[in-house]
C-alpha cells in the first residue's frame, strides 16, 4: 500500500514536470515579441521605442536561450510567483488564487448535484433493464452527452432567466446566481457518470454473490444499494478523473457565459488578448489540478476494488 | 439487423446527405446582408426568418452543416492517423519509444482537450485551419492509448510470435496483424470523434476563437443569437437543434456500433 502511494506521487510529479513544460513550450512558439508587448502593456503602444523595449527585454531576462528561461520561470512557478499580467499588471498567482474559490464553488457544487442524480438513475436503470424507467434515462444520457454546455447553459436561460424570470442570468449574486451554471455543469456530467454506473451495475447484478444474498432473502434495496453498490463505483471512480477534465472543460464555458468571475472565465479572456502570462497560469493550475485528481482517484478505486492494484 | 439499427443508419445517411447537398437547397446567399431585412420573421423568401445582420438563417445553418462536417472529418482524421501511428509505434517497438510515447500521451490527457485547443488557437490565432489544428493536436492521444494498448497484447499472441520467427518485417506485421484487431475500437472511437468535434468546433466558434465571420458556423450562430435571445429566440433554437441532432445522432451510431462489436465503454470517451 505504502510502496503504491509513492509510486504514485512520483509518477504525479513527473507528470506535473511535463504538463509545466508543455504550457510552456505551446507558448513559447507563440508569434510576436513578448517583450515588445510588455513594453506595450507598461508604457502604451504611443510610447514604446525601441531603447524601451531593449530595456524590458534585459529587465525580464527574455534575452536569454529559451531553455533557461525555461528553468527560471520554473523556478519562480515552483514558489508560486507566476509573473504579472499583460492586460492588468497584476500578479498572475494571486489573480488565480482570487477565482480558484470561485471555479471549486461552482464544480462542487455541480459535482454533488450529478451525483445526488446519476447515482440512483444508474443503479435503478440497471436493476431493470430495458424497462421504461432504463429507456428513459438512456435518451436522457445520449441528449446529455451530445449536447454542448453553450446550448444547455443558452436554453436554461431562456426559459428560466427569460422567460419564466426566475434566475439571474449573470453574475455572481448570492445562491441564486448559482443554479443556472451548476445544472449546465451537473447535466453533462451526470449523463456520463450514470451510463458508467449502469454499465458496471449490471456486471455486478450477475456476480454469483449477489445471486447468494437473493437466495438468502434479503431484501432487494440492501442488495441494491449497500452489497452492489461498491464493487460497482470503483470503474466510476476510476473515469472520475475524466470526468474532472470535462467538469473543468465545461466551467471555462459556463463561466464565460454567465459572467462568473472564475478561472475559466480568465483564461477565455486571457486567451482572447493574448495575455501569455496569464494564459500560462491557469493552464498551470488547470493541469495540476487534473494530475492531484487523477492520483487521488486511482488511490481510492484502488482501496474500492483492491484487485486493481496488481496491474 | 435490429429496428433501431435500421433507422440508426438511415439517420446517419440523413445528416451525412444534409450536410453534403443541404447548400444546394440554400435559398439565399448566406453571407449577404441586408439591414432593411433585419431580425426579420419567416416568410417566403427567408424560410426561417434573418439574424441580426438581415442574413437569411436557413441558408447559412445549410452552409455551416458543410463547413462543419469537413471540418469534423478533417480533425478525426488527423487525430486517428497520428494517434494510431504513436500508438503502434510505441506497442511495437516497447522499451524507451514506448516509455516515451506513453509519458507525452499521460501528460496530454492531463489537461482538458478543449483547455488544450484553446491554448493552441490562442497561440496560432483564430480562424478555421488552425481550429481544425488545434482540435486535432488535443484529441490524438485516445486513439494513440487504445491502440497500444491492443497491440502490447496482440504482439505476445502466437500467430504473432511465429510471423515475427518466420521473418516478417515490421511493416507487414503492423499492416496485417496488427492492426486488424485494433480496428473495430478504433472506428468506434472516430464516430465519436466526428461528434465531439462537431461540439468542440462550435465551442471554439462560440468563444471568439473558431472560424472567423462571415464564415458561417453554429457555435458562431449562436454567439450571435445572444443579444436577442429574449426577442428572437429563434436565433438560438434553430442552430443549436442542429447542433444537438447531428451530435446525438452520431453517438447514437457509436453506442450502436460499439455494442456490436461488444467493446466496453471506454471507447466513447
Amino acid at each position: 500500500m505504502w510502496f503504491q502511494l509513492i509510486r504514485h506521487a512520483a509518477l504525479a510529479v513527473f507528470t506535473a514536470l511535463g504538463v509545466a513544460t508543455l504550457s510552456f513550450m505551446a507558448l513559447a512558439v507563440a508569434p510576436g515579441d513578448p517583450a515588445e508587448a510588455l513594453a506595450i502593456a507598461r508604457y502604451g503602444t504611443a510610447g514604446i521605442t525601441q531603447q524601451r523595449i531593449e530595456q524590458v527585454r534585459e529587465e525580464n531576462g527574455l534575452n536569454a536561450p529559451r531553455s533557461v528561461q525555461f528553468v527560471r520561470w520554473l523556478g519562480r512557478a515552483a514558489t508560486g510567483d507566476l509573473g504579472r499580467g499583460m492586460v492588468r499588471s497584476v500578479p498572475v498567482s494571486e489573480e488565480i488564487s482570487h477565482r480558484l474559490l470561485k471555479t471549486a464553488q461552482i464544480a462542487a457544487t455541480a459535482i454533488t448535484l450529478s451525483l445526488l442524480i446519476a447515482i440512483p438513475c444508474g443503479i435503478l436503470s440497471a436493476a431493470r433493464p430495458g424497462r421504461w424507467l432504463d429507456r428513459a434515462c438512456s435518451i436522457a444520457g445520449l441528449l446529455g452527452a451530445a449536447t454542448p454546455g453553450i446550448c444547455t447553459a443558452l436554453l436554461l436561460t431562456l426559459v428560466f432567466g427569460l422567460w419564466l424570470g426566475w434566475l439571474p442570468v449573470a453574475g455572481s449574486h448570492g445562491a441564486s446566481s448559482l443554479v443556472l451554471p451548476v445544472l449546465t455543469l451537473a447535466a453533462a456530467n451526470a449523463a456520463w457518470t450514470m451510463k458508467m454506473l449502469r454499465a458496471s451495475m449490471i456486471e455486478v447484478l450477475e456476480q454469483p454473490f449477489i445471486r447468494a444474498a437473493y437466495a438468502r432473502g434479503f431484501p432487494e434495496k440492501t442488495i441494491l444499494f449497500r452489497l452492489a453498490l461498491k464493487p460497482a463505483l470503483a470503474p466510476v471512480v476510476n473515469i472520475a478523473g475524466a470526468q474532472f477534465l470535462l467538469l473543468l472543460e465545461g466551467s471555462v464555458l459556463v463561466e464565460a457565459i454567465f459572467a462568473w468571475p472564475g478561472v475559466g472565465r480568465l483564461l477565455v479572456e486571457s486567451a482572447l488578448a493574448r495575455d501569455y502570462p496569464m494564459i500560462l497560469g491557469c493552464t498551470l493550475v488547470f493541469g495540476l489540478a487534473c494530475v492531484l485528481v487523477n492520483s487521488g482517484t486511482d488511490v481510492l478505486a484502488a482501496y474500492l476494488d483492491p484487485r486493481q492494484v496488481q496491474e | 439487423m435490429t429496428t433501431s439499427e435500421r433507422f440508426c443508419i438511415v439517420a446517419v445517411a440523413g445528416i451525412v446527405v444534409l450536410a453534403l447537398f443541404g447548400p444546394l437547397f440554400a435559398p439565399n446567399d448566406p453571407a449577404a446582408v441586408s439591414v432593411e431585412n433585419r431580425l426579420a420573421p419567416p416568410s417566403m423568401r427567408y424560410p426561417l426568418g434573418t439574424d441580426g445582420l438581415g442574413r437569411c438563417v436557413l441558408s447559412r445553418m445549410l452552409h455551416a452543416g458543410r463547413v462543419t462536417i469537413f471540418a469534423a472529418l478533417a480533425v478525426t482524421a488527423t487525430g486517428l492517423a497520428v494517434g494510431t501511428s504513436a500508438g503502434l509505434a510505441g506497442g511495437y517497438w516497447g522499451g524507451r519509444t514506448d516509455a516515451i510515447l506513453n509519458y507525452v500521451v499521460n501528460v496530454f490527457l492531463s489537461f482538458p482537450a478543449l483547455l488544450l485547443a484553446l491554448v493552441f488557437v490562442s497561440v496560432l490565432g483564430p480562424g478555421l485551419h488552425h481550429g481544425i489544428a488545434a482540435l486535432a493536436a488535443a484529441s490524438w492521444m485516445r486513439y494513440a492509448r487504445v491502440v497500444r494498448g491492443v497491440v502490447r497484447t496482440t504482439r505476445q499472441l502466437t500467430y504473432v510470435q511465429a510471423a515475427l520467427a518466420m521473418g516478417a518485417g515490421p511493416f507487414h506485421i503492423i499492416r496485417f496483424h496488427l492492426l486488424p484487431p485494433a480496428a473495430p475500437a478504433l472506428w468506434v472511437m472516430a464516430v465519436f470523434g466526428v461528434a465531439n468535434a462537431i461540439l468542440a468546433l462550435a465551442v471554439l466558434s462560440f468563444l471568439g476563437l473558431g472560424v472567423v465571420p462571415p464564415t458561417p458556423e453554429w457555435g458562431a450562430m449562436i454567439e450571435a443569437s445572444r443579444p436577442f435571445l429574449r426577442t428572437h429566440p429563434g436565433l438560438l433554437l434553430w442552430p443549436a437543434g442542429a447542433l444537438i441532432g447531428f451530435a446525438a445522432t452520431l453517438h447514437w451510431a457509436g453506442e450502436t456500433l460499439r455494442r456490436r462489436e461488444r467493446l466496453g465503454l471506454e471507447v466513447e470517451r
